[in-house]
């Protein structure tokens, strides 16, 4: 276990830029720039009534919406991980390093694996919390400069706070499982082409895709099955008519434990649980291709 | 197999393709040697290595520490350390930052040692590897595997770029520092001479086979070099049969593999060959001798 935490260590090094510092640098920048934006009286509070009347609400919005912009950069951040990490050991001639210690390529890999679906989206759900904070910091201001309840504002603010960092996790959680199969499918090919995985990871399904049309058309749905099943697994179950649209268009605060209730019955587990198996086998195959190369 | 044998190979072929290039070799390497791999670029010295390091499969039966190197690569790394390439270091970390990672996942590494290794050196703790000369990239490579407390160092081409003050730096500190236990080592290099001087066996290889396995100390007596000027003992001398023969500033040099010296000094002077004389001798005829040392 010991081995395995410090080689997942060792990933946070090379690619802390991408999933620490520029997060961190981002939400720096944010908190300058309403900094400056304050103290120079450029905020133009006055003119946004539905503060006053709203505060909870604009916050919540706010924390969701710049949470939402995280994950998508998890999203495709993971993806360009995977396709970089599972190649990056052969840059520079480095793989001789590794295959000289006494650690297995499939621990290698799932080190890698681990890093993709637990160590980033952690450092992404800080990101989250910090986006929170400045939204919250930001409303604050608007609504004690327009004469709102601030009293209110920071108690209830604060709850919903909780309320929505827990269901974040959940959602990251939940997306990482969701989406295993695919960051493992871009990975296992990044052992063989390296970056290239990302156009191969696509166009393999596609050709897939292409032939069942070509040669099985009218036999199955519109598109295909393939086709079919690989735009139910890419949608990400909440997405759409969930909890969330339901919160959006009431007036009740952020509820985590709906939410969480929602998000749960809403997957499909037996799909989870065969993508995890998928992903699995593809980590394997490919540590057996790497332990059967050592070319550069 | 003899009892105290590191390496053991039995009839190990290696083919790319439908090329082969490891045609059947056999060898056993003992326990405490310092052995020498040398042989032409493509004859198969680093696809042996390869073979020994696990990092390859071959046919044939190769045991490593009594273990298939292949099937227990991670297992075996715990006993054998490696350098193949001294660039390889990952280059985005810092020293100390390597020492700890290395430190967490081999067992038999102690950053105590490799701090102690570089003590005199230029490297910084703190200095990212990426920011190292080769020089220095090669003496923390080498402080990390003398860190290691392993039974089997293999070396291939280990110098490789650096300048003669390195390499000979590296060797002393390779010979001075690490093989004060009994260990074995395994180098392949074409600076043969720099470190023919450590050896205490010499493996040649050529076109993936091996044509002289053999200790040292049979080496300087079964092998002669004569050096001649006079052109009519130099016919003489080829009369017994020399496996090598080239005129160097008008003299004949001759090396005779089994013939003895005293019948030899009759005709000039008579030493024992370098390695890499002998090397450039041996690789021009069909074998000199296989026969395991």
């Amino acid at each position: 276990m010991k081995a395995f935490a410090a080689l997942i260590h060792r990933e946070f090094i090379e690619h802390k830029g991408a999933f620490f510092l520029a997060p961190m640098v981002i939400i720096a920048l944010m908190f300058i720039v309403l900094g400056l934006a304050y103290v120079s009286g450029r905020l133009d509070i006055e003119d946004y009534g539905i503060i006053n009347a709203l505060p909870l609400r604009i916050f919540e919005i706010g924390f969701l919406a710049l949470s939402f912009g995280w994950w998508l950069y998890l999203l495709g951040g993971v993806v360009f991980y995977a396709a970089d990490s599972f190649w990056a050991d052969k840059r520079a001639n480095a793989m001789l390093f590794w295959k000289s210690m006494p650690q297995s390529d499939f621990k290698i890999l799932m080190s890698k694996l681990a890093t993709a679906t637990l160590l980033i989206p952690g450092l992404i759900f800080s990101a989250m919390l910090l986006s929170g904070v400045f939204v919250y910091v930001l409303v604050l201001v608007m609504a004690s400069t327009t004469g709102s309840n601030v009293g209110f504002f920071i108690s209830a603010a604060f709850w919903s706070y909780l309320n929505i960092a827990v269901s974040l996790l959940l959602v990251l959680a939940a997306s990482m499982l969701w989406y295993l199969p695919f960051i493992a499918w871009v990975a296992g090919h990044a052992v063989a082409v390296g970056r290239w995985s990302i156009p191969l990871s696509i166009l393999i399904p596609m050709v897939a895709v292409l032939i069942e049309n070509v040669f099985f058309r009218g036999m199955g749905p519109d598109g295909g099955h393939i086709w079919n099943y690989l735009t139910h697994r890419l949608e990400f179950p909440q997405l759409e008519e969930g909890y969330g649209e339901e919160w959006f268009f009431s007036t009740q605060a952020f509820d985590a434990s709906a939410f969480a209730l929602d998000l749960i019955m809403r997957i499909d587990w037996l799909q989870v649980a065969i993508g995890a198996v998928f992903a699995f086998i593809v980590v394997y195959l490919a540590s057996e291709y790497r332990r059967r190369t050592i070319d550069n | 197999m003899t009892e105290n044998a590191i390496i053991t190979a039995h009839g190990l072929r290696k083919s790319f393709g439908r090329k082969e290039v490891l045609h059947g070799l056999d060898f056993e390497i003992p326990a405490g040697r310092i052995y020498g791999l040398v042989g032409h670029n493509g004859a198969g010295k680093t696809t042996t290595l390869n073979a020994i390091l696990g990092l390859t499969d071959c046919e044939g039966t190769i045991r490593v520490l009594g273990e298939d190197p292949f099937a227990r690569r991670a297992q075996l790394m715990e006993n054998v350390a490696f350098i193949s390439d001294v660039a390889s270091l990952p280059r985005f970390l810092r020293v100390r930052e390597l020492f700890a990672l290395i430190s967490n996942i081999h067992p038999n590494f102690s950053q105590e040692k490799a701090r102690d290794f570089l003590t005199g050196t230029d490297i910084r703790m703190d200095a990212k590897i990426k920011h190292l000369s080769k020089g220095m990239i090669a003496q923390l490579h080498l402080a990390v595997v003398m860190a290691i407390d392993a039974k089997l160092l293999v070396l291939d081409e280990p110098t490789l770029g650096l300048d003669i003050s390195y390499r000979k730096r590296f060797y002393r500190r390779l010979l001075e520092d690490y093989m004060t236990e009994e260990r074995t080592l395994l180098i392949t290099t074409h600076q043969v001479d720099e470190i023919e001087f450590m050896l205490s066996d010499i493996m040649f290889i050529r076109d993936g086979e091996l044509i002289l396995h053999m200790q040292m100390e049979t080496v300087n007596e079964k092998f002669s070099q004569l050096v001649v000027t006079d052109p009519a003992k130099a016919e003489r001398a080829r009369g017994l049969r020399p496996v090598f023969e080239e005129t160097r500033f008008g003299q004949t040099v001759l090396i005779f593999d089994g013939v003895d010296r005293a019948e030899l000094t009759q005709l000039g002077q008579v030493s024992t060959p370098n390695v890499s004389d002998l090397f450039v001798a041996l690789m021009q005829r069909p074998t000199a001798n296989p026969s395991a040392a």
